[in-house]
């Protein structure tokens, strides 16, 4: 989660970010990523020789790489999301210069709000296609 | 040939491994760095980054094209890796010098019991360092630098052979040049197609 505040917060990412404050998430994001580590690495002798005690195989990693990015990354999304509709209430949004898809959306909104736009989008998709039809 | 290649890597391992418990940082840093999840973690942190990286569409096209042909060719190269090791066997150098098992391996790293040759580890992150490399130019040189220290580090344990990480490096370069320039153009073609199913059903 403490990288992707980084990346939020690198990119512009404002609808993924917790904190609204450049330099406060790049501080708390990077302070997150060290302790990982420090935890991951201090916790446990990682050089064990009897690798299953304490290790993981390669693919044991990826998998759980896989996994908690995937959960790190709907927390997030979830949260920031909550947060904008609670606490910051959009009155920072500003309106983007071009139709926008993908991730890229959250420069200025939040993911449910992306989510919404994507479904309206699609409606009007099908709206126009069936009119045509 | 191949007595003057064992010769050659036999020395520079007597020689590096002289080095092992000179400096306690050093040590340290070589652990760190010789992990199984320092830099393998911290490669896929950085790709996760260049995924989200760039000003425009086209180059966020760019940096994706170049995250997801490292993803491809670290899987396919570590096919080339397991297939290597069926056929071509030799033992690690810890395995040749055993004098070097307990005050080098064991306190650097611990014996490995997977086929050194090629060096899985060297062929994972030349492979990534590579992968990006064809489409990020930028990215895929700070890259190499965790693709270089990280099978120094397992050379500093006694783990691999030099031969072993050069075997990997080259293996993972060429896999993901194949990856870009001829698994991921012909990628375009089931993808078009099931575009197309998907578009044909919804209009249907």
């Amino acid at each position: 989660m403490g990288m992707l505040q980084l990346i939020a917060t690198c990119n512009q990412l404002k609808g993924m970010l917790f904190i609204r404050n450049k330099p406060i998430t790049l501080v708390l994001s990077i302070a997150a990523i060290v302790f990982a580590f420090w935890w991951f690495f201090y916790r446990d002798s990682r050089l064990d020789t009897v690798m299953r005690r304490t290790g993981l195989e390669g693919a044991e990693q990826f998998a759980v790489f896989c996994w908690t990015t995937f959960t790190a990354l709907v927390v997030t999304l979830v949260l920031s999301s909550l947060l904008q509709m609670f606490v910051y209430r959009r009155n920072a949004r500003g309106e983007p210069e071009e139709r926008i898809e993908g991730a890229y959306q959250l420069r200025y909104m939040s993911w449910f709000e992306a989510l919404r736009e994507a479904f309206r989008r699609r409606d009007e998709s099908d709206a126009g296609t069936r009119h045509s039809g | 040939m191949l007595e003057l290649v064992i010769q050659v890597d036999q020395s520079i391992i007597l020689w590096v491994s002289h080095l092992v418990g000179k400096s306690a940082i050093l040590d340290r840093i070589m652990i760190l760095l010789a992990s199984d999840y320092f830099i393998p973690v911290s490669i896929s942190f950085i790709l996760l980054y260049i995924w989200f990286m760039g000003r425009d569409f086209a180059e966020r096209d760019k940096n994706q094209k170049a995250t997801v042909c490292a993803a491809i060719t670290i899987g396919i190269a570590m096919g080339f890796v397991l297939i290597t090791n069926s056929i071509w066997r030799h033992p690690h150098p810890f395995q040749d010098m055993p004098q070097l098992l307990d005050p080098v391996t064991k306190y650097i790293f611990y014996p490995i019991h997977d086929p050194p040759f090629p060096s899985n580890s060297s062929c994972l992150t030349f492979a990534t360092a590579a992968g990006v490399w064809q489409f990020n130019r930028k990215w895929g040189l700070i890259l190499l630098v965790p693709a270089i220290l990280m099978p120094l580090a397992k050379v500093y344990a006694a783990v691999y052979y030099p031969s072993d990480i050069i075997g990997g490096a080259i293996l993972g370069i060429l896999t993901a040049y194949f990856t870009s320039k001829i698994f991921m153009p012909a990628l375009h073609v089931p993808v078009a197609i099931g575009v197309w199913v998907l578009r044909t059903l919804r209009v249907g």
